[in-house]
């Protein structure tokens, strides 16, 4: 094992964003890492959190000793629930600091995630680099690769496109395979997605027809015993995307809505082809008032949000969790 | 509730001589913003530069309102507030998920504070 002070220098100046993917093998391995980095945060009178699963923090809290009183811990379980909000909630956290330097080790919790989701998190941990990259933020990301999910090789590929610096076994380097945010989001928004089935429910959207398109959602939703907070949020979130479709879109313009894997869908389909730049909607927008805060407010209130703009239209599918 | 399908999915802006003035009854979506705005124009916000309105009978808002209201806020003289009462718990709940601090210009009222 490398010495740790060759892991973590050259020491970076204030202002400075710095996002890193660790690969770890055993928790000898993790600690290696992520102590050092924690304690030099905590002496430097930083703000130290770690968000990481239950095990680790045990471990973390452990190997820290009295020094991981000055730690803020949080589960990463809890705190890793849905992209667009993780994102929001360290908006919220860089926000409260008053621009003190933040150092953070964070891990998520790959073994859980289903497809649809793992796809998502890959384009997180990338946007998260043209969220905060004005922030002095240093992250660790770390990455068991005994718990990384088999069915799912690309998490390692896409993890070396999303961080500037890779550590492996304690070393640090340059990571050439570093990909722009917009890329790698692009490149998640090409993953095959099934075509909505034959079988789904539709309706045509007319211009004034947004109440319609809510009723339409609703009888389905409920059919399908969806609770009121999901089905309040799910709402909001179709009427503002008929509602796009209605300003950028061509007509016909229709709703469909249909149940697989334990999830409701709901799909606005119109002849345009509009398409949102491919970061909007996932930034934390400053204000109600800023242009991407209605694509992001959808993102904030349905599991997942595919928009496709092919040759015969744009497409933009929510999933709700039933 | 039952809902009148003649007026099903508009939105009824009514005027007070009290406050607050403007009372909104109904659903507040992109194709219901000219009755607003149209009634907005009426109204003179206070010395402090308020405009109370009452939401308790507002069924449905959506992302496009929140939108309107702040840039309404901002666009006017950054000094123009609307102070909300009566928010229906819909309402709130939503307004808590995307975050108040993202709502500069929207206030909750003072009686209805929790």
């Amino acid at each position: 094992m490398t010495g740790n002070t060759e892991t973590l220098s050259p020491a970076k100046g204030p202002g400075t964003y710095d996002h890193r993917a660790l690969f770890f093998e055993d928790e000898k391995d993790f600690l290696a890492t992520t102590v050092p980095f924690l304690q030099e945060g905590v002496e430097a009178d930083e703000v130290v959190m770690a968000v990481v699963t239950p095990d680790k923090i045990k471990l973390l809290q452990d190997a820290l000793g009295p020094i991981g009183q000055a730690v803020q811990f949080a589960d990463g379980t809890t705190w890793y629930q849905h992209p667009v909000q993780a994102m929001a909630a360290y908006d919220a956290f860089i926000k409260s600091q008053a621009l003190r330097p933040i150092r953070l080790v964070a891990e998520s919790n790959w073994e859980d995630r289903k497809a649809h989701e793992v796809v998502e998190w890959l384009r997180y941990d990338a946007i998260v680099n043209a969220a905060f990259r004005d922030n002095d933020v240093r992250c660790i990301c770390c990455f068991d690769r005994r718990a990384l999910h088999p069915d799912h090789p690309e998490i390692l590929e896409y993890a070396r496109y999303s961080h500037p610096e890779l550590m492996d076994a304690g070393i640090a380097r340059n990571n050439d395979e570093y990909l722009d945010p917009g890329s790698v989001s692009e490149r998640c928004d090409r993953q095959f997605i099934e075509p909505s089935p034959a079988s789904a429910a539709s309706m045509q959207i007319e211009p004034t027809g947004l109440h319609a398109v809510r009723d339409f959602v609703a009888q389905h939703a409920q059919r399908h015993h969806m609770a009121a907070k999901p089905l309040r949020d799910l709402i909001v979130a179709v009427t503002e995307v008929a509602s796009n479709a209605i300003r950028h879109g061509t007509a016909p313009i229709t709703v469909k809505v249909w149940t697989a894997d334990g999830g409701l869908f709901c799909e606005v389909v119109d002849a345009g082809q509009w398409h949102p730049d491919a970061l909007v909607g996932y930034l934390p927008p400053r204000s109600a008032a800023d242009p991407g805060f209605g694509l992001w407010g959808v993102r904030m209130l349905c599991d997942v949000v595919n928009v496709r703009a092919t040759s015969e239209g744009t497409t933009v599918r929510l999933r709700t969790q039933l | 509730m039952e809902v009148d399908q003649k007026v099903a999915g508009t939105l009824r802006v009514t005027r007070d001589t009290d406050l607050p003035e403007l009372r909104l009854e109904g659903e507040f979506d992109a194709t219901q913003r000219t009755p607003f705005l149209d009634a907005l124009a009426d109204v003179t916000p206070t010395a402090d530069g308020e405009i109370h309105l009452d939401l308790g009978r507002l069924r449905f808002l959506d992302l496009g309102a929140l939108n309107l209201l702040v840039r309404y806020a901002k666009e006017t003289d950054g000094k123009t507030r609307f102070v909300l009462h009566n928010i229906p718990p819909d309402v709130d709940g939503l307004i808590e998920s995307l975050g108040w601090e993202r709502m500069h210009g929207l206030l909750r009222a003072e009686e209805d504070d929790r």
